[in-house]
C-alpha cells in the first residue's frame, strides 16, 4: 500500500461524479471498501444487523459529505475514518457496554506493561489459533481493536492509521505494541480454558 | 541492545516500521536470544493469522438497500437544493426592494427602541403608568368607600412594618451571637402556617387579629382586601388576606386563636427543621474565622511583597465566604425567630350554610356572565384597533413587499 499514489485518476473521476450526485460512480468507488467497512463494524457491534445499519449509515454520510473530502489524501483512509467514527457514535448512543475482557481495565493493563516476563503461546502450531484470534480480538479494548484491525487486516502503515484515527503516531505505536501483548495474553488464557474444558 | 529495548520495539519490527540500523541491531539480538525470538515469531504469527482471516461477506441485499438509501439521499439533496436555489433566486431578483424594505423595517425598530423618543413621547409614556395607577387607586377608593377604616389600618400596618423590620434587623444582628451559642443545644426550626376562614365582618376580624398580633410581639407584614361579589340587594362581600409575622414561641397559640375567628375552611402548619444545616454553616464560619486569624498573623510576619499579596488574596476570598455564610445564618435566624402565618378571610352572609334560592343565583350568574362577555368583546376590539394603528407602517411595508414578490412570480411564470 505504501508508495502508491494517494488518489488514482480513475478514483478522482469517480469522486467528482459522485459529488455531483452520481450514485453509480459512488457505488463503484466504495465497492472494494465496503466489505472491509462492514467487517470493521462487525468487530465493533457484533450483531450483523447493527453492523449493516452502521456501515450503510457511514457510507451515506460519506456520500453526503464527499464534497469535503480532501483529494490530497487517500480515499480509503477518509472512508474508514467515517466508518470507525460512526461505529463509536453508535456505541455511545446505545451506551452498550462492550463486553471487554476483564483484564482490559487500566490497572491490569499497567501491570501487563510492567510485567516483562514471557509466557510462550501454547499450541502455537495448532490451527486453534486462527479460530481463537477472532474471539480474542473481539475481547480487546476498543482502542486496541482499532489499531490492530487496521494494522494487521489492512496492512496500513502507522502513519496512515494515525490519519484514520486522528491520533498521534506515537499513540498508534504504543497501542499496537500493547494490543499485541494483550492478544497474546488473551489467547493464552483461552487455550488454558479450552484445555480445562477438555 | 538488551531484551527490554527489543521487546519495546518488537511490534514495530513486525510491522516493518523501523529504520534500517535499529532493525539490523534488533534482528541481531533476536538471533542470539531465544525468548525474544519466540515473542517475535508469535507476533508475526498473530499478524499473519489476522491478515489471513477471511472477511465476512456482506449480508445479502446489502447493495440493494444501500442503493435505495443513496437515492433517497439524492432526492433529499435535490429538494433542499431546489428550495434554497428558489429562495436565493428570489432574493437576487428583488435585492433592491428587499434591501429598501429591510432598511425601513430596521429604522422603524430602531426608532421605537431609541432611549430618547421623538416628539417628547417618552415623558408622556412615563407618566401614563403613574396616571393609570392613580386612576386605579381612585377607583378602588371609590369601591372601598365604606372601607376607609381598613385602608387606614393598612397604612398604619405598613408604617408598623417598616419600623418593625428595622427593629427586628437590629435584634437579629445583636442576637446572632446568642444564637450561635444557642445552636449547639436548641433546634433551629422555621415555622409557617396558613389558615383560610369564612367570617361575618372583615374589619372586625382584621382588628381582632392585629390586636392579638401586637400582644404576641408580632407584626402584620402584608394586608390586602377586595370585593368578592355584590349580592342582589346591593350588599357587598369582601375578601381579605393578611400575612402575619409572629414570634415563633407563640406560633401554636396564635394558630389556635386565629382558627376560631370564623368558620375554618382550611388550615395547615409546616415546620422545617434546619438545625443540621445551621450547625454546619456555623461551624464553617468558626473554622473560617480561625483561618482568617491565622492568615492575619502570617500577614504580619510576611516579608516579601509576593507573600503579602498572596495572603491578602486568600484573606479576601475568606472574607467573602464568611460574609456569605453569615448572611445565610442571619436569614435563618430571622426566619426561625419569626413564624409566618398567612390568613385568607372571606366575608359571608352567614356562618351557617344555608340554601340559597335557586332563581336568584341563576339570574345573578347569567348577569355576571353576560357582562363579562360584553367586557371581553369590547376589550378585544379595543386591543385589535390599537395594534392595527400601532403596526400600520409595518403592515404597509409587508403588503408592498408581498405585492412585489407576487408580481415577480407572475413575470417568471410568463417567461
Amino acid at each position: 500500500m505504501k508508495g502508491v499514489k494517494d488518489v488514482s485518476e480513475n478514483e478522482l473521476k469517480l469522486i467528482d461524479n459522485a459529488i455531483n450526485g452520481d450514485i453509480d460512480s459512488f457505488e463503484k468507488l466504495i465497492k472494494k471498501h465496503q466489505k472491509f467497512a462492514y467487517n470493521v463494524a462487525l468487530k465493533y457491534l457484533k450483531a450483523p444487523a447493527d453492523a449493516e445499519d452502521v456501515t450503510q449509515e457511514a457510507l451515506i454520510k460519506a456520500f453526503r459529505y464527499l464534497g469535503s473530502f480532501n483529494k490530497e489524501s487517500k480515499f480509503s483512509t477518509w472512508l474508514y475514518r467515517i466508518v470507525i467514527n460512526t461505529c463509536k457514535d453508535e456505541l455511545r448512543k446505545h451506551k452498550k457496554e462492550q463486553n471487554n475482557y476483564s483484564l482490559n481495565n487500566e490497572e491490569n493493563y499497567i501491570d501487563a506493561i510492567e510485567d516483562e516476563s514471557y509466557e510462550p503461546l501454547k499450541n502455537v502450531e495448532n490451527n486453534e489459533l486462527g479460530k481463537n484470534l477472532h474471539k480474542a480480538i473481539e475481547q480487546l479494548d476498543m482502542n486496541y481493536k482499532d489499531v490492530i484491525i487496521l494494522c494487521d487486516m489492512k496492512d496500513y502503515s502507522y502513519q496512515e492509521i494515525s490519519n484514520i484515527l486522528e491520533i498521534p503516531i506515537g499513540t498508534v505505536r504504543s497501542r499496537i505494541s500493547r494490543g499485541r501483548k494483550k492478544l497474546r495474553k488473551i489467547i493464552n488464557e483461552m487455550e488454558l480454558f479450552t484445555q480445562m474444558n477438555v | 541492545m538488551n531484551c527490554k529495548e527489543v521487546r519495546k520495539y518488537i511490534s514495530d519490527l513486525v510491522d516493518n516500521e523501523l529504520d534500517y540500523d535499529i532493525k539490523k541491531n534488533m534482528l541481531k539480538h533476536i538471533e542470539s536470544c531465544s525468548e525474544c525470538r519466540n515473542i517475535y515469531k508469535e507476533e508475526q504469527l498473530i499478524k499473519e493469522s489476522i491478515n489471513l482471516t477471511d472477511l465476512k461477506p456482506l449480508p445479502s441485499g446489502f447493495n440493494l438497500r444501500l442503493h435505495e438509501k443513496l437515492e433517497n439521499e439524492n432526492k433529499n439533496v435535490e429538494k433542499n437544493n431546489k428550495k434554497t436555489t428558489k429562495v436565493i433566486q428570489l432574493i437576487k431578483k428583488n435585492k433592491k426592494y428587499l434591501s429598501i424594505a429591510a432598511v425601513l423595517i430596521l429604522s422603524v425598530v430602531l426608532i421605537n427602541n431609541l432611549p430618547f423618543r421623538l416628539g417628547g413621547m417618552s415623558s408622556n409614556d412615563m407618566a401614563a403608568p403613574v396616571e393609570s395607577m392613580k386612576e386605579e387607586m381612585a377607583i378602588s377608593d371609590g369601591e372601598f368607600g365604606n372601607l376607609e377604616t381598613s385602608s387606614r389600618s393598612f397604612d398604619m400596618a405598613v408604617e408598623e412594618t417598616t419600623e418593625e423590620t428595622s427593629a427586628e434587623q437590629e435584634m437579629v444582628t445583636s442576637g446572632i451571637d446568642d444564637n450561635l451559642n444557642e445552636y449547639q443545644t436548641g433546634r433551629v426550626i422555621i415555622k409557617n402556617g396558613n389558615i383560610s376562614l369564612d367570617i361575618l365582618d372583615l374589619d372586625e376580624t382584621i382588628q381582632l387579629i392585629s390586636d392579638k398580633v401586637s400582644a404576641y410581639e408580632g407584626y402584620i407584614s402584608n394586608q390586602q382586601s377586595s370585593i368578592s361579589y355584590v349580592d342582589s340587594s346591593g350588599k357587598e362581600f369582601r375578601n381579605g388576606y393578611i400575612q402575619v409575622k409572629i414570634s415563633s414561641e407563640y406560633f401554636e397559640d396564635f394558630m389556635d386563636y386565629a382558627k376560631n375567628l370564623g368558620r375554618l375552611k382550611n388550615s395547615n402548619a409546616r415546620s422545617n427543621d434546619i438545625t443540621n444545616e445551621y450547625r454546619d454553616t456555623v461551624s464553617r464560619i468558626e473554622n473560617l474565622e480561625i483561618t482568617q486569624q491565622r492568615l492575619r498573623d502570617l500577614l504580619k510576619k510576611s516579608e516579601t511583597v509576593e507573600d503579602t499579596l498572596q495572603i491578602e488574596r486568600e484573606l479576601t476570598r475568606i472574607r467573602g465566604e464568611l460574609e456569605h455564610l453569615k448572611g445565610a445564618v442571619k436569614n435563618w435566624d430571622r426566619l426561625s425567630q419569626y413564624s409566618t402565618v398567612d390568613i385568607s378571610l372571606n366575608e359571608v352572609e352567614a356562618i351557617e350554610i344555608k340554601i340559597q334560592s335557586i332563581d336568584k343565583n341563576i339570574f345573578q350568574k347569567s348577569k355576571e356572565g353576560l357582562m363579562n362577555t360584553i367586557n371581553m368583546i369590547s376589550s378585544f376590539l379595543e386591543r385589535t384597533f390599537i395594534s392595527l394603528v400601532a403596526y400600520s407602517p409595518l403592515i404597509i411595508l409587508l403588503v408592498l413587499a408581498l405585492l412585489f414578490i407576487r408580481r415577480i412570480f407572475k413575470r417568471s411564470e410568463k417567461k
